[in-house]
């Protein structure tokens, strides 16, 4: 039998699987999928001298026969029925609705091999519209559990007409076993909309978790997304946002909890297209021992994006000398009238306010843990919806209780 | 109450302390007063068991224990207080958080029960409002964005918390224009007992006319140099240190 890492043996199990994903037997999603896989063919499997995976080893696509395995993820949706919102699986809206999808659908993010990967072999998914005008006030949760040893591509498209509202909650957790989830996530906002999206991936201790995320944000368009990372043994978070329109906003937040034998890697690249847009990025990262992670943000600034404004900041907290964090702002500009700030820090618990919490009595254990859930909840205050804050904090703070040497 | 002998502390392998001598009884405020190098602040850490403060000889004795041999929270746990001149932002962490965490440390150090939360809200709120604090700030994280003078009143609001046997202030003044000083004066007054003591390092004098002290040091040069009454503070005013060390 063929290995994982021959890209014969993708391309045979896309063969023995394309009869069976939503679209076959449709000439339109057919050739989408034909395309993407021979794209993947072309690019082949990432290795680390790709810029992008320099800080994620690609191992585990060797170690683990994947090209083989079955598709394992499960996905539980939870929305109320509100007016405005349609959601459909990917199967439903690709046979009733082709025209709608098929733009979605065929948009790319040209150069990531496992992006082409699960386009061709997406075999589940849901298409969330909200019509024009309509503000949906309760969330939807996505939630993703993967089971055994198992590969799922899992391809969800969000769509918001003018001026509506979505606030999107994707969870990803999941069983003991080397499952491979390869999510993706196509959005479009459209003028004066507005997406809230907020990940949690909590996924199993053997895990690998590789997402990629594309938005486009029209003119008033605004996007925040809030990606907290806890689980998996590799993990990564490719966000690829491109700002369209005058007055489109992103705001890009994320935090990894991390600890041994963990490699979280976050990924992002802002487009800056048009003039007058601005993005706002904040990553943080707590390491223990042992952990691994990595930020790398690039941004760029199109010739006629003048009075772009761009923040960047990266900061990290590493709780033992053995963990490692890796932060990579980078910036291309090409307008001249802009402005861009960058920061990165990498540190362990401020000294000053340790003995500060010390001299009003705080125990040394307790003071640290009070500087660890600070860091973390200074975070969170980039969570606009509450309810999700609050879930988070509570999962952070199991978290640090289950830490030893804090 | 605090006896110090001959205390030597240095400071990255520098000794900026060189034999000092204090002894400070129950009832009593106590200033010290010195230019700028002579081992105020020093003294201050020392006392309160900063990491990079190395005694490398003589002894504090505090309440009939060696406060040496305390870690700082235990130190803190006894009943000390160390007023800090530079307040230290932490973000992230409410004021009142701050406040609760470090009352229910303390109380736990003494055997006492963690104080329910309507007492606590109660406790903190009276000695906000006698310090003229704004009640929001204790929402907000422990002095980000505090001015100057919000920060030195954030740390009487700790000490007013925390009722310190022994409070050391290091120039908790310093910075203050002169309302915020008179309120600042007069959370330290309202602490005056015969059970506690307290220890002013200050720069100047202008504190010591609202907190009038039972006795005046010249520190200099790492050492007591002079002691006097309150009448000291006003001749070292008038003359500098050079002239009256």
């Amino acid at each position: 039998m063929a290995k994982s890492t021959d890209i014969k043996a993708y391309m045979d199990a896309f063969e023995s699987a394309r009869g069976t994903l939503p679209g076959a037997g449709q000439a339109w999603a057919e050739d989408i999928r034909d395309e993407a896989m021979q794209a993947f063919a072309d690019l082949g499997l990432p290795t680390q001298r790709l810029e992008d995976w320099k800080y994620t080893s690609p191992n585990f696509l060797k170690d683990v026969d994947y090209a083989t395995l079955s598709s394992g993820a499960d996905i539980m949706l939870e929305a109320e029925k509100q007016p405005g919102l349609h959601i459909l699986s990917l199967k439903e809206a690709v046979a009733h609705q082709p025209d709608r999808i098929q733009t979605l659908f065929e948009q790319k993010i040209e150069g990531d091999a496992l992006f082409h990967l699960n386009r061709a072999m997406a075999s589940d998914g849901l298409v969330i519209r909200v019509e024009k005008g309509c503000r949906i006030e309760k969330p939807v949760t996505i939630r993703h559990s993967a089971t055994g040893q198992t590969a799922s591509h899992i391809h969800h498209l969000i769509l918001l007409e003018e001026r509506s509202a979505l606030t999107v909650i994707e969870e990803f957790t999941g069983e003991t076993g080397t499952n491979w989830t390869n999510p993706a996530v196509m959005v479009e906002i459209a003028e004066g909309a507005t997406l809230q999206h907020y990940k949690h991936q909590n996924a199993g201790p053997d895990a690998v978790h590789t997402a990629q995320t594309a938005v486009r944000i029209a003119a008033k368009g605004r996007y925040d997304r809030f990606a907290y990372f806890t689980g998996a043994a590799t993990a990564r978070d490719d966000v690829r946002v491109t700002l369209e329109g005058k007055d489109a906003y992103l705001s890009l937040k994320g935090l990894s909890l991390c600890k041994k034998g963990q490699s979280h890697d976050l990924i992002t690249c802002t487009d800056h297209a048009v003039a007058d847009t601005a993005s706002d990025q904040a990553f943080r990262g707590v390491l223990g021992a042992g952990a691994k992670a990595a930020f790398q943000g690039k941004v760029i600034v199109r010739q006629d994006a003048q009075k772009t404004d761009a923040n960047q900041s990266f900061k990290n907290l590493l709780l033992d000398r053995s963990a490692e964090v890796n932060t990579k702002p980078e910036l291309e500009i090409y307008a001249d009238d802009v402005k861009c700030a960058h920061g990165a820090t990498v540190g362990e618990l401020d000294k000053h306010a340790l003995f500060y919490l010390k001299s009003r009595g705080i125990a040394p254990d307790e003071a640290r843990a009070l500087l660890i859930e600070a860091f973390i909840t200074d975070q969170f205050e980039a969570i606009m919806n509450k309810s999700v804050r609050d879930n988070f904090m509570a999962h952070a703070k199991a978290w640090m209780a289950g830490r030893v040497n804090l | 109450m605090l006896k110090i002998e001959n205390l030597h502390v240095a400071v990255g392998g520098k000794e900026i302390l060189k034999g000092l001598d204090l002894e400070i009884e129950a009832g009593s405020v106590h200033a010290i007063m010195g230019p700028n190098g002579a081992g105020k602040s020093t003294l201050s850490y020392a006392l309160a068991g900063r990491d990079s403060y190395e005694v490398t000889a003589g002894s504090v004795t505090y309440l009939g224990k060696d406060l040496l041999e305390l870690d700082p929270h235990e130190r803190a746990g006894e009943g000390l207080f160390l007023g800090f001149q530079y307040p230290v932002e932490i973000p992230g962490v409410s004021t009142m958080n701050f406040l609760r965490t470090s009352l229910n440390a303390v109380r736990r150090y003494r055997g006492l029960e963690d104080m329910d939360a309507v007492t606590f809200l109660r406790l903190v709120k009276e000695k906000a409002a006698a310090l003229d604090m704004n009640p929001d700030m204790l929402k907000r994280a422990v002095n980000v964005g505090f001015s100057g003078g919000e920060k030195k009143r954030n740390e009487m609001v700790q000490m007013a918390v925390l009722e310190p046997t022994l409070a050391v202030l290091d120039e908790t003044d310093s910075g203050l224009d002169i309302d915020a000083l008179k309120v600042v004066a007069d959370g330290i007054n309202a602490l005056r007992s015969p059970e506690r003591a307290a220890l002013l390092i200050t720069h100047y004098q202008r504190l010591l006319d609202y907190v009038v002290p039972d006795f005046v040091h010249v520190l200099f040069d790492g050492k007591i140099v002079k002691s006097g009454g309150k009448e000291l503070a006003l001749e070292l005013e008038e003359k500098g240190y050079a002239a009256v060390a």
